[in-house]
């Protein structure tokens, strides 16, 4: 799991962080270069904590967290110049024009491209003399990517970077991520609840859900190794319910998920038992236990 | 980096400046009438002071606080350029004072008598001061903080009226209290022409700020945003 640390763009080995009430525990995961990882679970899973982690907004109480091989608390001005970041409400001065926030953002990196800058305001139809407080929450999330694309980062962090767009842009954003980590070699982090958004994208795939790590894997190994297992109530004995991933139990029988699909066929071979492939909302949803 | 994060704040917020700069401007002005300039020269300085303290928390106000952390900028980097910041504005405040009051046609204040070293010497202590006092509370409260902090110093006189008059001590009646305080500052003040005594008093205040600057370091570094 533990690649060369000085090639993997982004590393977490043990990570915590604890609030009242929700705590983050033991999350590890590597983040190779030229990879779109997929983060995803429900409200409350602890995604965004992991996003703020990463750009050093809040402490991590346990664990260890490098970017480019550095230490994101240590050397942070540094990694920082390395990441363009869309946070999940997107804060600006709204008595700044777009075209100001551009020339002040601009300073910060030295890798920044106006050229590019300009270009994206154009395609992503944003008027650069426009005030960001007068945007609707989708202009805003375009300004913030706009900024975060123009400075030829190498690791993009975006937190829940699709939320109130339209479903055109939506299309066109993951498009675009794709095309950039193609351009740049860099690598794309990005967190979601919409699981369509992963199948389309991503690479790999984070699962985080009530603050613990479920899976951190391509996204081809949990396609192709997960289970959705639908079968007879009198199927489900308790050895059953433990050995499941997460089940709901129905009027018709139950429908669970398992993380190894050789192993419930070997298991429920001969049973009245159907086993197919999961989409990633399924392993979400069962689970959470929840539907 | 610091003339970075300078410009930063000074564009995001030179709206602020510039409408308080007229307020500004007026009560200099105003003050060229009066005799006595001191007092006009350091409460200027003070109010530029403050308002650099609070600058900080119009990041809470609009929730950009995560975006500015976000910038490749280190947290004692930001703390470090608050303080700059503050000074170099309370510093600007006084000559500004200075320059106002002697130049409208009404001044009635002598050039020597405004630009006295003792009372810019204690105008930039007095922003010093302002500075360390309310920056830690800012940078870990907000403006809100600021205000509690300052409404706390006034519940704490009010304490110490009250056990005063309690034990009957003949400093605790406000009046001597206040006199007390206007010493004070009226011995500080002349002291100030005393080489040896402004070296002392300045390296005093150099260490308060720096101890108020460490304790604003600590206080930011362990912030969650």
């Amino acid at each position: 799991m533990w690649g060369n640390c000085v090639t993997n763009v982004l590393e977490l080995r043990g990570v915590g962080k604890r609030y009242e009430g929700f705590a983050l525990e033991d999350i590890s995961l590597t983040l190779p270069p030229g990879v779109i990882m997929g983060l995803i679970g429900p409200n409350g899973a602890g995604k965004s904590t992991i996003i703020k982690l990463i750009l050093n907004l809040v402490h991590r109480d346990t664990g260890d967290l490098r970017a480019f091989g550095a230490d994101v608390a240590r050397d942070e001005a540094a990694v920082k110049a390395r990441i363009g970041f869309v946070h999940e409400v997107p804060a600006y001065y709204p008595h700044m024009t777009i075209a100001g926030l551009g020339a002040l953002v601009a300073q910060f990196y030295p890798t920044w491209d106006a050229a590019r800058f300009t270009q994206l305001l154009r395609e992503f139809d944003l008027p650069p003399r426009k005030r960001f407080g007068r945007l609707s929450r989708g202009m805003r999330t375009k300004v913030a990517l706009a900024l975060a694309l123009s400075h030829h980062a190498e690791l993009l962090v975006l937190d829940e970077p699709t939320s109130g767009l339209d479903p055109v842009f939506r299309r066109e954003l993951l498009e675009r991520l794709s095309a950039y980590i193609g351009e740049e070699g860099a690598s794309v982090l990005f967190s979601t609840h919409i699981t369509a958004d992963l199948e389309r994208a991503a690479d790999h795939i984070t699962f985080v859900q009530g603050g613990r790590l479920v899976f951190s894997s391509t996204r081809d190994d949990v396609i192709e190794g997960w289970a959705l297992v639908k079968g007879p109530i009198a199927l489900l004995d308790d050895d059953v319910r433990a050995w499941l991933k997460g089940v709901e139990v129905g009027p018709l029988g139950f429908v669970g998920v398992s993380d190894d699909i050789g192993a419930a066929r070997r298991r429920f071979s001969g049973r009245e038992v159907v086993i197919e492939r999961p989409s990633l909302e399924d392993i979400m949803c069962y689970t959470r236990r929840v539907c | 980096m610091l003339r970075k994060l300078l410009v930063k704040d000074f564009v995001l917020n030179g709206k602020v400046f510039l409408g308080l700069l007229w307020l500004f401007v007026w009560v200099a002005a105003t003050a060229g009438k009066v005799s006595g300039p001191g007092l006009a020269i350091v409460i200027g300085a003070v109010a530029a002071a403050l308002m650099t303290v609070t600058l900080g928390a119009r990041e809470e106000r609009f929730h950009a606080a995560a975006t500015s952390f976000s910038l490749p900028v280190t947290r004692r980097n930001i703390v470090t350029y608050r303080y700059l910041a503050g000074h170099l504005v309370g510093v600007a405040a006084v000559f500004l004072t200075c320059l106002i009051m002697v130049a409208v046609p009404w001044s009635k204040q002598a050039v020597d008598q405004v630009f006295d070293p003792r009372t810019m010497m204690f105008a930039m202590a007095a922003v010093s001061l302002t500075i360390a006092a309310g920056m830690p509370f800012v940078l870990r409260f907000g403006v809100a903080g600021l205000f509690v902090g300052l409404g706390g110093l006034q519940v704490l006189g009010l304490v110490s009226v009250v056990a005063g008059a309690a034990i009957a001590t003949a400093l605790a009646t406000r009046r001597e209290f206040v006199r007390a305080c206007e010493q004070t500052i009226i011995s500080i003040h002349q002291s100030l022409g005393s080489g040896a005594y402004a070296v002392e008093l300045l390296s005093a205040i150099a260490l308060v700020t720096w101890a108020s600057f460490r304790l604003s370091v600590w206080l930011v570094e362990r912030r969650d945003v």
